[in-house]
């Protein structure tokens, strides 16, 4: 190993650990622009990296591609048990509407 | 660099594995994938029919249930497998929902608000669910999976999609409740970052972390599948 190589060894391996935790972030799109050319640098430069970000990201793709199939008659069979069992609209209790979660930026 | 990925596209042109999806007011044949698309969830605004059920007007209810029950279905059964526990959940969500309309104040989607109460229903019931109950429920998918592999002409190919289908369920049904639900959320029902935290009732930074967790995981248990190049 050359000494530059050497020398550029820790960061290396900071930028390492670092990619890999932001793997999803780079996938998602979510990663703030000097963050991105950091990652993709590092991806260009480490094959193990480069290897993961390709499979994780077809991983992700084949999830998207994967729906769970509907069974035929839910929303009817829903609506009829309403019938079956009226429930008095009431904003006195039931469910809290969600608040935005903590850290959120709000809804696109 | 390994590129020109394959299995990818040969999923996304399987019968059965294309998102097209019916509409609304479209008849809905046996096996229809679920509900509509988010976009068409998006792009129709539930806020008169929300109004009116508000006001205590079932049939605005019921439209309400038409829109969203399918797809409301579909994510639970990501969560916890499809069969009768699923569609039990989407039906105490919609009675509850229902039951609390008058407290919904439209500060988020009505869609993420009802996921909100599906996922509440899905984890208090998930705490009696074991995980064997859960990859056994997912194994009915497993067995749809291979039927609609066995569509396709090539029959190398089919055995590959549906072992490669079985593989993602497994994966999935074997992760910790809350990375199931990220993926399920995120990957597989098409929701923002932002609507998902949302709808677990954490924070962006808590969900992504979950995200990113659950698909290392994933992507190990299918790895050879994807590094194969189906």
């Amino acid at each position: 190993m050359s000494f530059a190589k050497l020398i550029r060894m820790p960061r290396f391996m900071f930028d390492h650990r670092w990619t890999k935790a932001h793997l999803s972030d780079e996938i998602d799109g979510n990663l703030r622009p000097d963050d991105r050319s950091r990652l993709r640098h590092h991806v260009h430069e480490c094959e193990k990296c480069n290897r993961l970000l390709d499979s994780l990201r077809q991983t992700v793709d084949a999830l998207r591609t994967t729906a769970n199939r509907s069974k035929p008659g839910v929303a009817e069979r829903v609506i009829e048990r309403l019938d079956h069992e009226p429930v008095r609209v009431n904003a006195g209790e039931g469910d809290q509407e969600p608040s935005p979660a903590p850290g959120s930026r709000g809804l696109p | 660099m390994k590129s020109g990925f394959s299995f990818l596209s040969a999923l996304s042109t399987a019968p059965g594995f294309e998102i097209a999806l019916p509409s609304y007011s479209g008849e809905r044949s046996v096996g229809d994938l679920a509900a509509v698309s988010l976009h068409q969830v998006r792009e129709q605004t539930d806020d008169p029919l929300v109004l009116r059920a508000q006001a205590g007007d079932r049939a605005a209810f019921d439209e309400l249930v038409r829109r969203h029950a399918d797809r409301l279905y579909g994510l639970v059964a990501g969560m916890i497998g499809p069969g009768h526990e699923a569609e039990e959940v989407v039906q105490e969500t919609f009675l509850r929902a229902w039951k609390s309309i008058g407290r919904f104040k439209g500060k988020s989607q009505f869609y993420t608000w009802l996921y909100r109460i599906g996922t509440n229903e899905t984890n208090r019931r998930g705490a009696q669910v074991t995980r064997q109950r859960s990859r056994t429920a997912f194994s009915i998918d497993e067995e749809n999976g291979r039927e609609l592999a066995a569509d396709d002409a090539d029959p190398a190919r089919s055995a590959q999609l549906s072992e490669l289908r079985q593989e993602l369920s497994r994966a999935v049904a074997d992760l910790p409740a809350d990375q199931r639900q990220a993926i399920v959320l995120r990957d597989m029902n098409g929701l923002s970052t932002t609507e998902s935290a949302e709808v677990m009732g954490v924070g962006e930074a808590a969900f992504k972390s979950k995200l990113h967790r659950g698909r290392l995981a994933v992507r190990s248990a299918v790895a050879d599948l994807v590094e194969g190049g189906i």
